[in-house]
């Protein structure tokens, strides 16, 4: 099947056909000897119509994008440089594109502490607790079950620790257990005294957190610590960029961050929004943004469409994959028809609609109950994530979902890759190390192969 | 490169790539690093012997590659039994070794008093000889496995490949028995080791049904004529492709490159014994002379600050997304020529015309590779020796045959004949580096390639060993890795990731971590 990640890494390769056209040194024209692929109608024509594709079809519509370094910087993933370039532009549009960045800065926070709280729940949870480990982790297990939407198990492992020499702790787990007696209680993890202090909420910039470890947890075992790393830290961070990007454009941050909300936070809803919050991103219409985030498919998705073409609306791995590439081959065709003729960037722009359709079908499969196919998806989908495919929040996502599964490999692999990309994420990789410790010694032996 | 050895290699290509196309019909033909030493998973010592164990056995528990439960093919039943320390297992009655011989409680059994037995001289039965102490049959199908003491999820240390009791004499299984080349499983193909190639046959059987008949390993050659044999569906996968020549599998809508989970990493293992390397400010000196950064770009082709490289150097015996790398101990990226210098001068040795002499005589490095690293980073092993030439030694460099490096190298035999030996280690889960690092003895240090040995060190790794908690396992490696990066038996180098590159009408390609074959049986091509 082709190949998402690779035709953008290969344009890249090859002569950065995408990145140039972003920078607005693009010459679009001169690499713009590429052929239209034969059109296949996986989605009705005037759905595909709808896609942010079309929109920037015309290769001068991109370049007028690529002239922004905003854009330019969130081609290539530097979020907080975008959205320091976006802040210098106060018209709707940059508003628009401030929120998204920092919609999708909180999306990663959320995987974040995702990682943090599957790994704790999976390190510390009763059947898995050991000999030595510190008593305070009951209040690690009682922030990562707030995080996980468990608020019963939350409620009952905060608090305990309130006899803690260890410093610091008594007073975050007094504050928690504080906090979370109330029902509404997420953004409160921002500005309250007690926890961790971040900097005034101010769309364009970047907070740096206090570095992990945040806590240092005395084994009952021997002389040591467990440096912990406290997943209240990436809470905030993800309620700081909700906050940012509701104060830039309260309608686009609600649409990007709708399909990454997390239990405990006030639902978002998608509403109308422009170009801003879709471009570059893996949903072509805010139809299937909604779909993401609702689980029901409004009027004018691509997704649900090239869905139902499956036999018997029951989707498997080849027809998923079959119709992603089919849908990415019918954007591309329809960006010809669109832009005046065939163009170097289109393949790599439709592509990321492939991707997307496979990320949202292992979403939907896992949403059913199946875990299998949803499991499969996101293996095929990070196969093609890579260089500018490599959407952090999904592969941050994954290594959450590995991190429950107790796949601690596969799960490093993807979060090391990512953990440089905004500052405060090592916290993640110090909770899935200690997993990862556990795991491995839980293990049978094995030797070094050459 | 040159033009003309590129016209070469692409020539040679389309001719190997012709010949495997007359005779590969609807076989599923691909390409390994090497072709692999042994087909008993008690003596895998190379991966590709380890993923070759997939096909041919069955583990008794293994993790599901998609959703990572802990599963069994053979077991339908257990239970925790003698206070713990033991576990009943029941096992199918459905299940046939290759040979048509019935599998059968005693086969489990066998194989657990065969890796207990000294007798079976093999690195992987000594692991285990902390984890058992006995077996015990219950009639046909039900086995009680006794372990030293009581684990927490015993069940995870179930996963050893289980061996045929009547292929063998007695208990012990020796690594030149005729089963080492012709064995017999009950996993989804059955293998025999040829000299050219490995031929695998698709077995039915009560739990494995494989839908591809059959399978041929061809040993890998030049990458480029392995990506263009793929291209012309020469063969259908390649197990491992080399940076530099995945954009162009990437690029192309017939094959697509798959994620392939393993930590490896690469080192320069230095002869301690020789007398100019015995002072460790020699290594550490010959350390600052490699610049990493051009030894990446010229064999692995990773510009300077290329983003989420495939390659990341490394400072000590680990990868960096793994819990026990040290992110305190820093990397040596460019080379540092004037403390290198000021190093070897401490050492007593002699710039004499521009050649580094000891005692009054040059040094001739002696430089040697397993060959087959060759094709992952493709002049690594000149680009090395050039480094250190330049910097005033003279060098003779060697490729090692992947005979000479798993009988010799890795077996300590190689002291004498080299001063420095390039390769890389492999793991999963697991990093146990006790057996590179411990002085060998007593069975440890089983891999400890010029026989290194370091009292400290020794003391680092029983403290991982005996560790009671999570945290004094994971200290003890940390501090390894300090004092590995300072006393430098090995100069590290990177870890380079893996990816394998499938035809995309081969369906269903999902890669095990570490294993590889584990889904086998969904796989699908031709027909």
């Amino acid at each position: 099947m082709s190949r998402v990640g690779s035709v953008l890494v290969g344009s890249v390769l090859s002569g950065l056909i995408l990145t140039a056209a972003l920078a607005g040194c693009a010459g679009g024209d001169d690499v713009g000897a590429a052929t239209a692929p034969a059109a296949v109608e996986v989605v009705p024509a005037a759905l595909a119509a709808g896609a942010w594709q079309l929109s920037v079809a015309d290769p001068s519509a991109l370049n007028a994008l690529g002239a922004d370094p905003g854009w330019t910087a969130r081609f290539g993933w530097d979020l907080p440089a975008a959205a320091a370039a976006f802040a210098s532009d106060a018209s709707p549009e940059g508003r628009a594109a401030l929120a998204r960045v920092h919609a999708e800065m909180g999306a990663i926070y959320r995987q974040a502490a995702l990682i943090q709280a599957w790994s704790v729940v999976e390190t510390y949870k009763p059947e898995q607790r050991r000999d030595g480990d510190p008593v305070e982790v009951a209040y690690l297990l009682g922030v990562a079950y707030a995080a996980l939407g468990d608020l019963d198990a939350a409620r009952a492992n905060l608090g305990q620790s309130g006899a803690s020499a260890a410093p610091g702790v008594a007073q975050v787990d007094a504050t928690w257990a504080a906090l979370i007696a109330e029902d509404d209680f997420a953004m409160g993890l921002l500005g309250v005294e007690g926890l961790y202090s971040l900097p005034a909420v101010t769309p364009g910039e970047t907070p740096s957190p206090r570095p992990a470890p945040h806590l240092s947890l005395p084994e009952t075992v021997g002389e040591l610590t467990v440096e912990a790393a406290d997943p209240t830290v990436s809470l905030q961070l993800a309620m700081w960029h909700r906050a940012a990007a509701e104060a830039a454009d309260p309608a686009v941050a609600g649409a990007v961050l709708a399909p990454w909300t997390l239990p405990l936070e006030p639902p978002l809803a998608v509403g109308e929004v422009g170009l801003e919050a879709l471009f570059l991103g893996p949903w072509p219409t805010v139809a299937d943004l909604a779909f993401a985030a609702t689980g029901e498919a409004p009027e004018g998705s691509l997704f649900a469409a090239a869905l139902d073409a499956c036999p018997g609306g029951t989707p498997d791995l080849y027809c998923v994959q079959e119709s992603a590439q089919n849908l990415a081959r019918q954007l591309q065709a329809a960006m010809a028809e669109a832009g005046g003729g065939a163009h170097g960037d289109h393949r790599p722009l439709a592509a990321l609609a492939e991707l997307g359709l496979i990320r949202h079908a292992s979403r939907r499969a896992f949403a059913a109950g199946d875990k299998e196919l949803g499991a499969r998806l996101m293996i095929s989908a990070i196969d093609l994530s890579s260089g500018p495919t490599g959407d952090p929040i999904f592969l941050l996502k994954t290594a959450a979902w590995d991190a429950s599964v107790r796949n601690t490999l596969r799960a490093q692999q993807n979060l090391h890759g990512q953990v440089n990309r905004l500052p405060g994420l090592d916290a993640a990789r110090r909770s899935l190390d200690a997993l990862a410790v556990r795991v491995s010694r839980d293990a049978g032996p094995a030797v070094p192969l050459h | 490169m040159s033009m003309t050895r590129n016209w070469k290699r692409l020539t040679m290509g389309a001719l190997v790539g012709l010949s495997a196309l007359a005779t590969c019909g609807s076989t599923l033909s691909f390409y390994e690093e090497s072709l692999p030493t042994t087909l008993n998973p008690l003596y895998a010592a190379s991966m590709v012997d380890h993923r070759v164990n997939e096909l041919v056995f069955d583990r008794l528990y293994y993790h599901d590659p998609i959703t990572n439960e802990l599963a069994s093919r053979l077991v339908t039943q257990w239970e925790l039994v003698e206070q713990g320390k033991a576990v009943r297992l029941t096992l199918r009655k459905d299940i046939k070794w290759q040979d048509g011989k019935n599998f059968r409680a005693d086969d489990v059994c066998f194989t657990v008093r065969a890796m207990l037995d000294p007798g079976t001289t093999s690195p992987i039965a000594e692991g285990y000889r902390s984890v058992f102490t006995g077996c015990e049959v219950e009639g046909k199908d039900k086995a009680i496995v006794r372990f030293t003491k009581i684990f927490h999820n015993p069940l995870n240390r179930l996963g050893f490949y289980v061996l045929p009791q009547h292929r063998f004499d007695g208990d012990a299984v020796p690594p030149d028995h005729d089963f080492s080349s012709h064995p017999t499983g009950t996993g989804p193909t059955s293998g025999n080791l040829g000299s050219k190639q490995v031929n695998f046959q698709g077995t039915q059987n009560g739990h494995h049904q494989p839908t591809i008949t059959e399978l041929s390993l061809l040993e890998g050659q030049d990458p480029l004529v392995q990506v263009k044999t793929l291209l012309n569906n020469g063969v259908q996968g390649i197990i491992a492709v080399p940076p530099p020549y995945r954009a162009e599998v990437s690029t192309s809508d017939d094959m697509s490159l798959k994620g392939y989970d393993l930590r490896s990493w690469w080192f320069i293992a230095a002869d301690q014994t020789k007398p100019y390397l015995k002072d460790k400010k020699v290594r550490q000196a010959i350390n600052l002379l490699l610049d990493r950064t051009d030894l990446r770009q010229l064999s692995i082709g990773v510009k300077p600050g290329e983003q989420n490289s495939p390659c990341e150097f490394i400072s000590g015996p680990f990868v960096q997304a793994s819990p026990y790398y040290n992110h305190d101990v820093p990397v040596s990226a460019r080379s540092d020529k004037d403390r290198a210098l000021a190093l070897l001068t401490e050492a007593g040795l002699t710039d004499v015309g521009g050649r580094w002499h000891y005692n009054g005589a040059p040094i001739t490095l002696r430089i040697g590779m397993k060959a087959a690293l060759d094709n992952e980073a493709p002049d690594l092993l000149s680009q090395i020796g050039n480094q250190l030439g330049q910097a005033g030694f003279d060098r003779q460099t060697y490729k090692l045959s992947e005979d000479e490096w798993n009988t010799q190298a890795i077996t300590g035999q190689l002291s004498s004949s080299y001063d420095l030996l390039i390769g890389k280690w492999s793991f999963g889960l697991v990093e146990d580096v006790n057996a590179l690092f411990h002085t060998r003895r007593d069975g440890r240090g089983s891999k400890n390639i010029f026989n290194y040995s370091n009292p400290q060190v020794d003391a680092l790794l029983a403290q991982y060993e005996s560790a009671k908690t999570d945290t004094q396992a994971r200290d003890a490696y940390h501090k390894l890795h300090t004092m590995l990066a300072e006393d430098l038996p090995y100069l590290f180098l990177w870890k380079l990731d893996t990816k394998s590159a499938w035809r995309t009408d081969v369906r269903g390609t999902t890669i095990a971590p570490y294993y590889y074959w584990t889904e086998i049986d969904n796989w699908k091509y031709g027909g």
